[in-house]
């Protein structure tokens, strides 16, 4: 095992924090978001 | 017979022993050298190409400096600001490396940088003239790429070596100490467990569509990933199943079976098409086809506990997890094919274990992977796990195993690499899954408690001392929660409840448990959280919480067991919740009864099964000894109870002339 000297868990945190200031919005939700629209089908398996 | 009963750790009397620690430890194991070696072998290629064009000079100088050390040819053209930024943006590169399998990320930025210094070569510079360069970059360039393999060198070999020195003493610790037996209590569910109980009801049985109290955000790493607390809630309430309420299982089989249907839901793996197309150039939605690991054997082993938690076959029918993708693509899987899916992905992985997020195969999902085939296994007479187990075990001790005894967390499945990434204390474990590899590999499940336990029965002797009259007088200390959401002292709770258990200390175990629930709890309700804690740790709490005296090791190994003595085969939620339905002697029924979030003031129908036909029994309160009911079995072993649940409600329903009971013990 090598080490970089980086947490990347931490490190991931504070970009995730910074990734949702910068689009506004909010890191943890209580309720799930809306169900992504549909696209039209491209094959049925 | 299994390679894991063959290597059942060796008994040679009183007490077992584990295996040993290898006394010649490999620096790495065939796959990773060779993993490791193509990688050195593409560095090197890199700088040799990076040497020719340092010779050519002009603008390829420039380019060649920044293939020996990434925007080494920045420093050269006099632009010391551009180094500063590749080397910001190659730490972004790696942590994306990591938590979004960006392998190509960090290449990329090395071969831009090159490219970019080249194009920059007659460009204009920051306060100097255009085209100036820095001779003295050139040594410099070369001492830093010297300086960065030497410390990676440095910190893989210091670190070995030192494992390596600890190896004879660890051996003669292993050779001669004795840990003491588990606690392993049965448990009588406290108004706390009630309430947790009813929170993790009202997550689970809201509909299958619903997610109302689970905490949604980033779907790839950490605290707000919904395919984990679903994961953990069904881990925790199977061994609720089976060691609080085998003969009632109504309820909670709707909530365990409605925590594997949200699976399903597009929401919650979602996310694995942009993995997969970031990671593999894969576009293929369907999260069991390739690597995930960490939701197809995640989800695999909740499966297969819900199926021996509560009997029931409902996965095992086709098409009966179904995944529909955006475009309306339909992905059909069943317990089955969904376990043979895991199984296809460990035979085609060339290191043996199999990656969660593209390029990257932890050990803890690995064997967590190992747990749903050996799972799936005992349920259904099938050869996944002992046909793999071999190949399996070779993994993880010639791969993944450091010479103390650690594993190592993550390996990269390009590179070979591992490194300590933040996720668990210095990148390493001494048993992981979540069965502490009881179930997969006892032998191995008990070297790790050894050395994962050393020092500890002193510890804990040291906090028992503190207990008074039943009651620790402690407070922990708040830390971060993974998502860094809210600080929490339940986790810190939840690893001395468990650590205190598993070193025989079930009074500690106890006290600590009341502790935390005063420390911690809030007096909220779902969808809020009954203690101050993430949904994620929450149902981790409750998953050691609710574990005794069976574990979900000892049910993967086990299998469903029906239950004996009377059934309580319905009672309506959520105007009642059942906290206790377990037969001791296999003839009468333990009972609890709490009221549930939607109390009626009116008689409930309890719908009692497995009664012995024509027969009398009486229901009588355990706390105060009063008659309560009695009532006659029909000829099917069937009978019907009205009664008002406005409160606690502990009873014991027995046959009038009760016979002796086998003392059986809860199942």
């Amino acid at each position: 095992m090598i080490s970089f000297r980086i947490n990347c868990a931490q490190v991931w945190v504070r970009l995730v924090r910074f990734v949702c200031k910068v689009t506004r919005r909010p890191q943890v939700t209580y309720d799930a978001p809306p169900m992504p629209a549909r696209s039209p089908a491209r094959s049925a398996r | 017979m299994t390679v894991s009963e063959l290597h059942r750790p060796i008994d040679t009397g009183e007490p077992a022993r584990p295996p040993l620690l290898p006394a010649q430890p490999r620096r790495m194991g065939p796959v990773t050298r060779a993993l490791v070696l193509r990688t050195i072998a593409v560095i090197a290629f890199a700088q040799a190409v990076g040497v020719v064009f340092v010779a050519i000079g002009g603008r390829w100088r420039a380019a060649g400096l920044s293939l020996a050390f990434p925007g080494g040819g920045f420093l050269y053209s006099a632009a010391p600001v551009a180094f500063v930024l590749t080397w910001a943006a190659l730490t972004v590169a790696l942590v994306l490396w990591w938590g979004m399998s960006v392998h190509w990320g960090i290449p990329l930025l090395w071969v831009l940088s090159a490219v970019g210094a080249a194009l920059w070569a007659d460009g204009p510079r920051l306060g100097y003239d255009s085209g100036t360069t820095w001779g003295w970059a050139i040594p410099v360039v070369y001492l830093l790429a010297l300086a960065g393999a030497g410390t990676l060198v440095y910190t893989f070999e210091s670190r070995f070596r030192a494992k390596r020195a600890k190896v004879d003493e660890l051996n003669a610790y292993l050779a001669t100490a004795t840990l003491p037996e588990p606690a392993r209590p049965l448990r009588e569910p406290d108004d706390m467990d009630a309430e947790l109980l009813r929170w993790a009801y009202e997550l689970s049985l809201q509909p299958v569509d619903a997610f109302r109290g689970f905490e949604w955000g980033e779907q790839f790493h950490g605290g707000t990933v919904v395919r984990y607390q679903l994961n953990y809630l069904g881990w925790a309430l199977a061994p609720y199943a089976v060691n609080y309420v085998p003969n009632a299982p109504g309820q909670i089989e709707l909530a365990l079976r409605n925590l594997v249907h949200k699976q399903t839901d597009l929401r919650v793996w979602r996310y694995w098409r942009t993995l997969n197309l970031i990671g593999n150039l894969d576009a293929n939605p369907d999260p069991l086809v390739r690597d995930n690991i960490m939701f197809s054997g995640f989800t695999g082993d909740q499966i297969n506990l819900y199926e021996a938690a509560t009997g029931s076959t409902i996965f095992d029918e086709p098409g009966s997890l179904t995944f529909v993708w955006e475009d309306g693509r339909t992905f059909a899987y069943d317990h089955h094919s969904w376990m043979e899916a895991v199984r296809r992905n460990f035979d085609e992985s060339r290191l043996g274990f199999f990656p969660c997020e593209p390029g990257w195969a932890f050990a803890a999902c690995n064997t967590i992977g190992a747990q749903a085939l050996l799972g799936h296994d005992r349920l259904h007479g099938t050869e996944l796990w002992s046909e793999l187990e071999p190949r399996w075990r070779r993994t993880l001790e010639l791969e993944y195993l450091m010479p103390d005894g650690n594993y190592a967390n993550i390996r990269s499945t390009h590179t070979g690499l591992s490194w300590d990434t933040g996720e668990t204390p210095g990148g390493e474990y001494f048993t992981t899954g979540s069965h502490g590899f009881a179930d997969v590999a006892p032998d191995l499940a008990l070297r790790g408690r050894m050395l994962q336990l050393r020092g500890t029965p002193e510890k804990m002797a040291g906090l028992a001392a503190m207990v008074r009259d039943g009651e620790l007088s402690l407070e922990l200390p708040e830390e971060w929660e993974r998502n860094r959401a809210r600080k929490t002292a339940v986790s810190s709770w939840t690893k001395l409840i468990a650590g205190a258990r598993m070193v025989g200390q079930g009074e500690l175990a106890e006290a600590a448990q009341r502790a935390c629930d005063r420390q911690c709890a809030t007096g909220d309700t779902w969808p809020e959280r009954p203690l101050r804690v993430g949904v994620a740790n929450l149902a981790l709490h409750l998953l050691v919480r609710w574990s005794t005296p069976m574990d979900n090791a000892t049910l993967n190994l086990r299998g469903y067991v029906p239950p004996v003595g009377p059934v309580l085969r319905d009672a309506p939620w959520p105007q009642v919740m059942v906290t206790v339905a377990r037969s001791l002697d296999g003839d009468s029924l333990e009972l609890t009864l709490r009221p549930g979030p939607e109390p009626s003031t009116a008689a409930v129908s309890l719908r009692f099964d497995s009664l012995r036909p024509g027969v009398a029994y009486e229901v009588h309160d355990r706390d105060t000894g009063a008659d309560v009911a009695s009532l006659v079995a029909d000829a099917e072993g069937a009978a019907s109870l009205d009664l008002v649940v406005a409160a606690r409600r502990a009873l014991r329903l027995a046959p009038v002339a009760a016979v002796p009971g086998d003392g059986g013990g809860a199942r």
